[in-house]
């Protein structure tokens, strides 16, 4: 999940020349050139492959993802280091992502650690309760945004919507065995997709990643999760601070998606410290708005954005919504998340419709998204904790 | 290469500096208002200023900043460091112009009527950063008997050419960045100088946040501002606590499971800098000075490699996805910053030291540090440095 300033960007299409293709494996891959961009970025996004958190295991996808980061060698992060690269990884419900960058002249290091990275991770019974212990001290330094977002989820979606961070205690029971199993599910052609985004020199790339990577086999047939919205609730929290409120949607280029993050983005814009949360994924979707500093001020300014209406304000938000997406997918650090995790679902085109969906919107349009932000038609939660 | 940013004084003492960019895909202006020690209620005071100037001048609305901002994806910010106001603002190419008169207008007319100012108290005291964020700025504030006046007092004491740097940087023509300014801020002639806020200025207080976590901050100032005094530090910072590789994140995250989030910053301070390593500990918290002790060791044994990655990730272009430590000055990292963040740095160091930056310089007095001399200087600072923490502390943040 990211939070969504009021943002945007302009300049050329998104999306560029695209190499593609399908591993033996099953891994698809796809290089696609950013003209301009100072970084390369290699995404890879593992699906969950069916594999759906539950209470018993809740977690279990997060704690792999920190056991699969560090490499092998647990030195990955310094490899991309020395050559003013990095690695990030992060849990989302529908897929993790793992994101290696650096300069475009060390391609031969950034494919190497993809390769590192693929391999199966080193897991013990000691490793495991460390992380579980560096787990427990995230656990308490997590925002009000981060927890909203988890709480909402489950209000939305029940234990499809788990909050992908995890219960600390399932964690907890957590054995190498299990994990072991857990990667050779997840982490097996089918279920991965490699996004390289590029500055220039997509073929030279292209054999790279072929000449190096080798990608895990498996004989599973990904399946995708289902996910049904429940009816809307309101709720509290003493552990955060703020009001925020979740509209449902359904697929990443839906009509309604694009509605609501434009009014999304218009209401936020109209608050302190206003922000926009969206997690793309083409399953039954939250998008968030949320006011972080205060639970009595999002209801005020969405009545007030409604009643002083002008489809100025419509038109203007509309833009400012597709110029933010466009930004995402000209972002060589952000675009392999969106079109990772489209592709990984099956449909990897969805975010370049969902962008055109956003040029299309009409002021009545975003004013129907803005309206999804209202009492009766969103999951509320309010806090007035630390 | 990192370009180099040339230096203007205004005849009122305004301190400007630019950079023609032909690659940046904004124009960013920033400014810096030099903040003197302030006491708690002075704190309370500037915290409150800050959320006013959010609300922008009489002339641009905060509506007009964020509609300017989203034509290149940058959100406005004004944030509060421990010895400046910083104001970052961005538009598209071509509106240099704009985006000034946005800055200058700013500086010379905020919108502090009485009750703008009385909302902004009223956010500024909800105070909802988070724990983090507060352990960052730990400096108490005292909001009772805090008016609306004591904040226009402040504003108009500190709203001066003589205490602000500005910066402007994008893809025009140099000389045309500094025009843009210049011509809307080479007249800001304010009237005799006002008299100190009463009640404002003078010795702070700090206390870091209780909560869920604890917080633990080491301080050892830094006053050699040269470029190699800058240069020698910020390597030893970024050895430090700069990504993943840095002792910090490799001694207590990944060899031990003793913390999540640990940085190392430097952090502008009124006597120059200093180097801060920052801990958040929910369990376990008898264990931090053997914690302390392990990170002495590592960094007793570094080694070439060591070096060598510091330097990769201080030489570092472009954007990165995330900020992990070694932040050097209030949150800056010269290298890894946008665009915007650069300006607001830029505008700071001309305040600071009368010198243009010059992260280049730094770089290369950097390189030019030997593995012992980092080691020695590190262990020096970390063997010096001053201890606080929130484990004892009764206050609730």
């Amino acid at each position: 999940m990211f939070w969504v300033p009021v943002l945007v960007a302009w300049l050329q299409e998104p999306g560029g020349a695209v190499y593609g293709w399908e591993d033996r494996s099953g891994a698809r891959i796809q290089v696609r050139t950013l003209e301009g961009a100072q970084v390369a970025a290699l995404h890879l996004v593992v699906g969950t492959g069916g594999w759906a958190e539950s209470r018993e295991r809740h977690g279990f996808r997060h704690l792999l993802e920190h056991l699969v980061a560090l490499g092998p060698e647990r030195d990955l992060d310094r490899k991309l280091e020395a050559v003013g690269g990095g690695l990030t990884a992060d849990t989302y419900r529908d897929a993790s992502h793992f994101r290696i960058w650096g300069p475009a002249k060390a391609m031969g290091t950034l494919v190497a650690a993809l390769a590192e990275l693929l391999r199966p991770p080193m897991l013990s019974e000691a490793l495991i309760r460390r992380e579980l212990a560096v787990l427990r001290e995230e656990e308490e330094l997590r925002d009000s945004e981060s927890l909203a977002g988890g709480l909402l989820w489950q209000m939305a979606f029940g234990e499809a919507g788990l909050d992908p961070f995890g219960d600390l205690e399932a964690m907890g029971g957590a054995s190498p065995e299990q994990l072991q199993g857990l990667w050779s599910a997840l982490f097996e052609g089918r279920n991965l997709v490699l996004v390289a985004c590029v500055p220039d020199r997509p073929q030279e790339w292209a054999d790279e990643i072929r000449r190096r990577v080798s990608w895990p086999r498996g004989d599973r047939r990904a399946s995708v999760q289902r996910r049904e919205a429940r009816p809307f609730a309101w709720a509290r929290s003493d552990r955060l601070v703020g009001e925020y409120r979740a509209a449902p949607v359904r697929g990443l280029d839906s009509e309604e998606t694009a509605e609501a993050l434009a009014g999304a983005l218009l209401l936020s814009s109209k608050l302190d410290g206003g922000r926009v949360l969206y997690t793309p994924s083409d399953l039954p979707s939250l998008v968030i708005v949320g006011e972080t500093r205060s639970s009595r001020r999002l209801a005020e300014a969405w009545q007030k954005a409604l009643d002083g209406w002008r489809p100025a304000d419509g038109a203007a938000a509309a833009q400012w919504a597709a110029r933010w997406l466009k930004s995402q997918l000209e972002d060589p650090l952000r675009a392999g998340l969106w079109y990772g995790v489209a592709a990984v679902q099956g449909r990897a085109s969805a975010p370049d419709d969902l962008l055109q969906r956003l040029r299309g919107l009409g002021s009545d349009a975003v004013r129907r998204g803005l309206e999804r932000f209202g009492a009766d038609k969103a999951y509320l939660l309010t806090g007035e904790g630390r | 290469m990192i370009a180099a940013w040339t230096l203007f004084v205004l005849g009122t003492g305004l301190r400007l500096v630019e950079l023609a960019a032909p690659e940046q895909k904004a124009v960013c202006v920033a400014a810096a208002v030099r903040l003197p020690e302030l006491s708690p209620k002075g704190v309370a005071a500037a915290r409150a200023l800050v959320e006013a100037l959010w609300e922008g001048s009489a002339a641009y609305s905060r509506q007009r900043w964020l509609g300017e901002g989203a034509l290149v994806g940058v959100l406005p910010k004004v944030e509060l460091t421990d010895d400046a106001l910083l104001i970052r603002l961005a538009t598209a190419p071509g509106r240099h112009k704009v985006i000034a008169s946005f800055l200058a207008d700013l500086l010379r007319s905020p919108a502090l009527s009485t009750e703008a100012v009385g909302g902004a108290i009223q956010r500024a005291r909800e105070d909802h950063r988070s724990l983090w964020e507060r352990a960052v700025d730990p400096r108490v504030a005292q909001w009772e008997s805090l008016t609306p006046r004591d904040v226009a007092r402040l504003a108009a004491w500190l709203l001066r050419p003589d205490r602000v740097g500005v910066a402007i940087s994008g893809p025009f023509q140099p000389g045309e960045g500094r025009r843009a300014l210049e011509v809307r801020l080479d007249d800001w002639k304010t009237s005799a100088r006002p008299a100190e806020p009463p009640g404002l200025l003078g010795a702070g207080r700090s206390e870091l946040p209780v909560g869920s976590s604890r917080f633990f901050r080491w301080t050892a100032p830094w006053t050699d501002l040269s470029d190699r005094g800058m240069g020698r530090v910020w390597l030893v910072a970024s050895a430090l606590g700069a990504g993943k590789g840095a002792s910090l994140f490799r001694t207590w995250r990944v060899e031990d499971g003793f913390s999540y989030r640990q940085e190392c910053r430097l952090e502008g301070t009124q006597a120059g800098v200093a180097l801060r390593v920052l801990l958040g500990k929910a369990h376990g918290l008898e264990s931090v000075p053997d914690g302390w002790r392990r990170l002495l060791a590592a960094v007793g044994a570094w080694t070439e490699a060591d070096r060598l990655r510091a330097l990769a990730v201080m030489g570092r272009q472009g954007p990165v996805p995330y900020r992990d430590g070694a932040l050097a000055l209030t949150g800056f990292d010269p290298t890894l910053l946008e665009p915007v963040d650069q300006a607001a740095l830029a505008a700071y160091w001309a305040l600071k030291t009368g010198r243009p930056l010059s992260v280049e310089a730094w770089l290369a007095e950097a390189r030019a540090t030997p593995l012992e001399e980092m080691k020695a200087l590190a262990l020096d600072l970390l063997s010096k440095a001053q201890s606080e923490d929130s484990t004892s502390s009764s206050n609730s943040g």
